[in-house]
């Protein structure tokens, strides 16, 4: 569970984020709808320890993040969050596999990476560099890469953004069916207003930002 | 975590092996010039250093030392043999050997010297000349197949191959030399008297005997000019041929001669073992083939036994039994006129002291190779990390700490920097082994490539320091950068 409190974030003087209050629940989507440029990307990176709160708090299962150091927070991310971003940014010069044991340089145990990939079909691409994959391949990994760890919450940026319809369907799909499978709140921000089908709860980031949890159901 | 660096070093193999390259090149550069410039400054010192006075002509003390010890320089000229006489007789000198010189086989010095030169050395094959004519030749020698033992050769004069060959006089090599890492490897030895006759021959040959017999015989023994006398080899093939002597023998002719029908005629002659054969060689020149002169020569020879062995020496070699006998034997031979005595350490002192000048240059070029390889490598080094930019930002991104990714670049430059100093170390051994080819070649200075100095390690750690600073340098200004910016 993730409970925000008085979250509040400026870019040049210009308020971007000013959520009063706001609880995303376990096992449950969430898709935040808006326009480029409104702060549901700045919302992700600060949810994920990215980058700080100008002031409030975000407490995750317990702890508040916007108190914590960045190297605290940087620890917090690589164990608690999982985040697929913008752009997948993978390593396109190492494997599928090398991408995802880049984490046990920080985490102890042994990655189960088979037990990963193969659901999300991509096992047989295990030792192909990122570099020859298809955008859709990449999504995957990257998909792959933010769950291994078993995070607390899984986040997702504009995750369809260079996909096709029928692929950015089967990905969203994907992304919100993690909530329920691993009992934990899953938050992905898109443009694309289509994709609300998929997902719990649609919420438009106005009025995130407006008012205290006006949260529309997503029928 | 060297897992991943190799994997991710792989990944730009590219700019991982300009890096090799460059940290390479100046390693290998710097190793190799501090290694031979120590290795040669030692092996002179070293060779120069059993023996502390070279009495010779005057002129460069350094070519006289280069000349008598390295052999790489042309004699000054020559002295009496009559110093070696004197000297040998003084009681502070431990050692003393006569250096005579003045003819090369295909451009390896021919030294005449005594057996007690060469006792130190070990014979691989064969054994130490004894006899005129015999010889004894280096390991370098030998190992380029120039000789062998059994090969007959014949000297040409002076110090270039293409001078006047001595054919009426042939050598014969008897023994070869263990390699010893010092100038006698490149050397044929032979006997002093082997060098003397064959100029004695040449001289005659030449009409021009004057110089060698004035000194070996004074007028008064002989009631006869040499240049009245035919000193011809025709002279020469005619007595042997009298005393059934084989040309292609000259020493068991001299033995015959010794032994056989001739007895009668020689049986006066005091003829130690020594100087036999060159006395039997001078008999022949002197006498020729005018009988009547047999016995004039007889009584010469008998009445000057001392003077059996005489001609020339290019130097003396000597050691003594301490600074105070070198000084008085200095003073004493540089009194002389025409003469001087030289220590050879001090000599070589100086002039690696007046190198130093040049040493100095050296040091700073090779200052600047080192600061420019140092720029290489930084700038190597950092478009390294320049390129892993986007995958440090990555790392940063997911959470990965600053400290492990520091910690995967800095393994990564290890990873560089002991391969190319591993590399580099293999490289300067075989550029030593090369360079020791040339000098133990041209110098007799054995440089070993396996051998190392404590500087070599400073070097390498400093090489070391660069590749790993340059890496620090490179990767801070990586960090400032925010993660979310990542193209």
């Amino acid at each position: 569970m993730i409970e925000i409190k008085n979250l509040q974030k400026s870019y040049d003087n210009e308020r971007i984020i000013d959520i009063p209050q706001y609880t995303f629940e376990k096992g449950v989507s969430y898709l935040i709808f808006g326009p480029s440029g409104c702060g549901k990307s700045t919302l992700l990176n600060i949810i994920a320890g990215v980058i700080p709160a100008d002031s409030g708090e975000v407490i995750i299962n317990g702890t508040d993040i916007t108190k914590m150091s960045p190297v605290k927070r940087d620890e917090y991310r690589l164990h608690s969050v999982g985040y697929v971003f913008q752009d997948f940014r993978l390593l396109d010069q190492m494997t599928v596999e090398d991408n995802l044991r880049l984490l046990e340089l920080e985490v102890k145990e042994k990655l189960d990476i088979d037990e990963m990939l193969k659901p999300l079909g991509i096992l047989p691409k295990k030792k192909k560099k990122i570099n020859t994959l298809s955008v859709g391949e990449k999504q995957r990994v990257a998909i792959a890469r933010a769950l291994i760890k078993n995070p607390l919450v899984l986040l997702a940026d504009e995750p369809t953004g260079n996909l096709n319809k029928k692929i950015a369907d089967e990905i969203m799909s994907l992304t919100a069916s993690y909530a329920q499978k691993y009992n934990i709140p899953v938050i992905t921000v898109s443009h694309d207003y289509d994709m609300k089908e998929h997902f719990d709860n649609f919420i438009e980031m106005a009025e995130l930002n407006a008012e205290l949890s006006e949260v529309r159901a997503n029928d | 975590m060297i897992k991943f660096a190799l994997k991710n070093l792989r990944t730009r193999l590219t700019r991982g092996i300009l890096a090799c390259i460059a940290v390479i090149l100046c390693t290998t550069i710097a190793l190799i010039t501090y290694n031979t410039a120590h290795q040669v400054e030692e092996g002179v010192i070293s060779t120069a250093g059993y023996y502390d006075t070279i009495i010779g002509p005057e002129g460069s003390p350094l070519e006289l030392v280069f000349s008598s010890m390295f052999f790489t320089e042309s004699p000054l000229g020559t002295i009496s043999y009559e110093y070696y006489e004197k000297v040998k007789e003084n009681p502070s000198v431990t050692e003393a050997y006569p250096m005579a010189a003045g003819d090369n086989y295909q451009g390896i010095p021919i030294i005449g010297t005594v057996p007690g030169y060469l006792e130190d050395y070990e014979v691989q094959e064969g054994e130490l000349f004894e006899a005129t004519e015999e010889a004894v030749i280096g390991s370098n020698v030998a190992d380029a197949g120039v000789l062998e033992i059994g090969d007959k050769f014949v000297g040409v004069h002076g110090f270039e191959e293409n001078g006047h060959v001595h054919d009426e006089f042939e050598y014969e090599v008897v023994g070869i030399l263990s390699e010893s890492g010092t100038a006698t490897d490149n050397v044929i030895f032979t006997t002093a008297e082997s060098v003397w006759v064959i100029h004695d021959h040449d001289h005659d040959e030449c009409g021009d005997d004057h110089d060698h017999n004035d000194h070996e015989h004074n007028d008064e023994h002989h009631d006869h000019d040499h240049n009245e006398h035919e000193h011809e080899h025709e002279d020469h093939d005619h007595e042997h041929n009298d005393h059934e002597h084989n040309d292609e023998h000259h020493d068991h002719d001299h033995n015959d001669h010794d032994q056989n029908d001739h007895e009668h005629d020689h049986n006066e002659h005091d003829h130690n073992e020594h100087d036999d054969h060159y006395h039997n060689d001078h008999d022949h020149n002197d006498h020729a083939d005018e009988e009547g002169h047999e016995h004039d020569h007889d009584e010469h020879l008998h009445d000057h036994d001392h003077e059996e062995v005489t001609g020339e020496l290019v130097s003396i070699i000597l050691r003594t039994e301490g600074l105070a006998a070198h000084t008085e034997l200095k003073s004493e031979f540089d009194e002389i006129a025409g003469v001087q005595a030289v220590n050879p350490t001090t000599v070589l002192r100086d002039l690696i002291d007046n190198l130093n000048l040049g040493r100095d240059v050296l040091f700073i070029l090779a200052g600047i190779i080192v600061f420019m390889a140092a720029v290489v490598i930084y700038v190597t080094t950092a478009s390294f990390v320049e390129d892993s930019k986007k995958d440090i930002l990555i790392m940063r991104l997911l959470g990965i700490k600053r400290k492990t990714i520091f910690s995967l670049f800095v393994v990564q430059t290890v990873i560089i920097s002991v391969v190319s100093i591993a590399i580099s170390f293999i490289i300067s051994y075989i550029g030593l082994h090369l360079i020791n080819t040339f000098t133990a070649d041209r110098m007799g200075i054995l440089i070993d490539p396996s051998k190392h100095y404590p500087g070599e390690f400073l070097l390498v750690l400093g090489v070391f320091a660069i590749i790993v600073i340059s890496a620090i340098i490179s990767i801070i200004p990586v960090y400032k950068h925010d993660p979310l910016e990542v193209e």
